[in-house]
């Protein structure tokens, strides 16, 4: 993604989070947050850290939409959500560093 | 490059998905109340503001490298997708956990701080001398560089730096930790635990140190151990911070549970407001040079509103959130926050007085720790 992509996607994604009750959600969260909290007999994670599928997904996005390396750190949380490794989890976040203010962007 | 309407819509922000006004949000951080997230462990109130888990022990030795229970250990929070994980570094005792059996240092991480799923490759950092010990002190989390830092101790009581980028890997500083001193400017008999936090305002660690010094009194000397405030950038360099830098028992009522000593401290801060959890002694003896038996281990609470510079103790005993019976032999406690809420991970002996099985349990409050949870 261009930086004037990624630019306006971040000015969008913090004037909808502004919104009251309103969102942006990147696809892609959608998919890893329905992994991991979906109960482990169907299936999913059975991660229980987040109230639902949804929660996680605006985390998650939230998380992304601050990152410059966003493409690597979903695929680093896609390949241990795969697995339901909660250390791999972990490890993903503590090497993605500090999630950046919103004001640096 | 030009810009595309359509193409970008489509790339940027797939879903926008707006709730109605009344759908009830997470009150805190997007991340659900620790205690609703521990789904396979009851929470019961116990004293008027603490709960404890009836699934205690959460953390217990069951792999090959523990056998003889779980020594020193300390637990990272981190905020993952909105919600929260635990990163737990930890002492595996072999043998039956006596003194003298080896010591190594393993990796675990949770989702929920109940369920906890060890490193498959085994113990992460381990002595050279398969007989030796290494314990974790304490650990803290480097923001600047994304770097996990660790304080651990080998069986010469001689304090070492490590620095890792995932946990697994790690470099140890050659170069021991020197000059930690109590109030009396004598040396540390022994050492007795830290607790380390990053302040990314100052861009340096705050570690805080416990130890056993000798102190002169009227007629002779008597042992104590302290709580020593340092700073480091990361390494074996610490600087203590001047004449504030101890919390020693030194004026304490002699029949507090505590009078005799602050060890193993868990420090958690919210800004300047810290809070102190603490292995309270009132009975040390030193055989030697430098072997300490102490007791009993009570569990206290101290606070403090300068960042931890000075503290003020609490003088409650708090040992009736240990979920053995004894109520005794509360150590290590590590307070962590988790969706406004203070979780206390502790180790308790969950086995006899002559055959202990050391591990950790899981109790929490408000903040501060012992407050109500602010709705």
């Amino acid at each position: 993604m261009s930086p004037a992509r990624k630019a306006l996607g971040t000015a969008l994604a913090a004037v909808l989070a502004a919104l009251p009750g309103c969102a942006a959600v990147e696809p892609g969260c959608q998919d890893l947050c329905r992994q991991l909290v979906t109960a482990t007999e169907d299936g999913g994670c059975g991660y229980t850290t987040w109230p639902d599928a949804g929660s996680c997904a605006r985390g998650c996005s939230d998380e992304l939409y601050r990152r410059p390396d966003a493409g690597a750190l979903m695929g680093c949380y896609e390949a241990a959500a795969s697995a339901c490794n909660d250390l791999a989890l972990l490890r993903c976040r503590v090497a993605g560093g500090p999630v950046p203010d919103a004001s640096e962007f | 490059m030009s810009f595309r309407p359509v193409a970008l819509a489509t790339s940027l922000v797939a879903v926008v998905a707006c709730s109605p006004p009344d759908d009830p949000e997470p009150s805190w951080g997007g991340a659900i109340d620790p205690l609703e997230a521990a789904r396979d462990c009851v929470f019961t109130t116990i004293g008027t503001t603490w709960q404890r888990g009836t699934c205690s022990p959460v953390f217990e030795g069951v792999a090959s490298w523990e056998s003889g229970g779980i020594g020193g250990y300390d637990v990272e929070a981190f905020d993952v997708l909105g919600g929260t994980g635990y990163l737990m570094l930890y002492t595996g005792v072999g043998g039956t956990g006596l003194d003298e059996d080896p010591r190594v240092i393993a990796l675990a991480a949770s989702m929920d701080g109940i369920r906890w799923s060890r490193f498959a490759d085994g113990p992460v950092l381990e002595p050279e001398d398969p007989a030796g010990q290494l314990s974790v002190g304490c650990t803290a989390t480097r923001w600047r560089d994304a770097t996990l830092h660790l304080w651990l101790v080998d069986e010469g009581q001689r304090i070492f730096h490590a620095v890792s980028l995932d946990g697994a890997d790690w470099v140890v500083d050659p170069a021991p930790v020197e000059g930690l001193v109590g109030q009396s400017g004598e040396r540390f008999v022994s050492f007795e635990g830290c607790s380390a936090a990053w302040d990314e305002a100052e861009q340096r660690f705050d570690v805080w140190w416990s130890g056993v010094v000798r102190r002169g009194v009227a007629g002779g000397y008597t042992y104590t151990a302290e709580v020593v405030h340092s700073t480091t950038s990361g390494g074996a360099d610490v600087a203590l911070d001047g004449e504030d830098a101890h919390f020693a028992p030194s004026g304490t009522d002699e029949a507090a549970f505590d009078h005799l000593g602050f060890a193993q401290p868990g420090i958690a801060c919210l800004g300047a407001e810290c809070a102190m959890l603490y292995a309270g002694w009132s009975r040390i003896t030193v055989v030697g040079s430098s072997q300490v038996l102490s007791g009993p281990h009570q569990l206290g609470l101290a606070l403090s509103h300068d960042g931890g510079r000075t503290w003020e103790r609490s003088g409650d005993d708090l040992s009736f959130l240990a979920p053995s019976e004894d109520g005794e032999e509360v150590d290590r406690p590590r307070p962590v926050f988790a969706a406004g809420r203070t979780l206390v991970f502790l180790q308790d002996n969950f086995g006899l007085a002559s055959q202990p099985e050391l591990a950790i349990a899981l109790v929490a409050s408000g903040w501060p720790p012992g407050a109500e949870v602010d709705p």
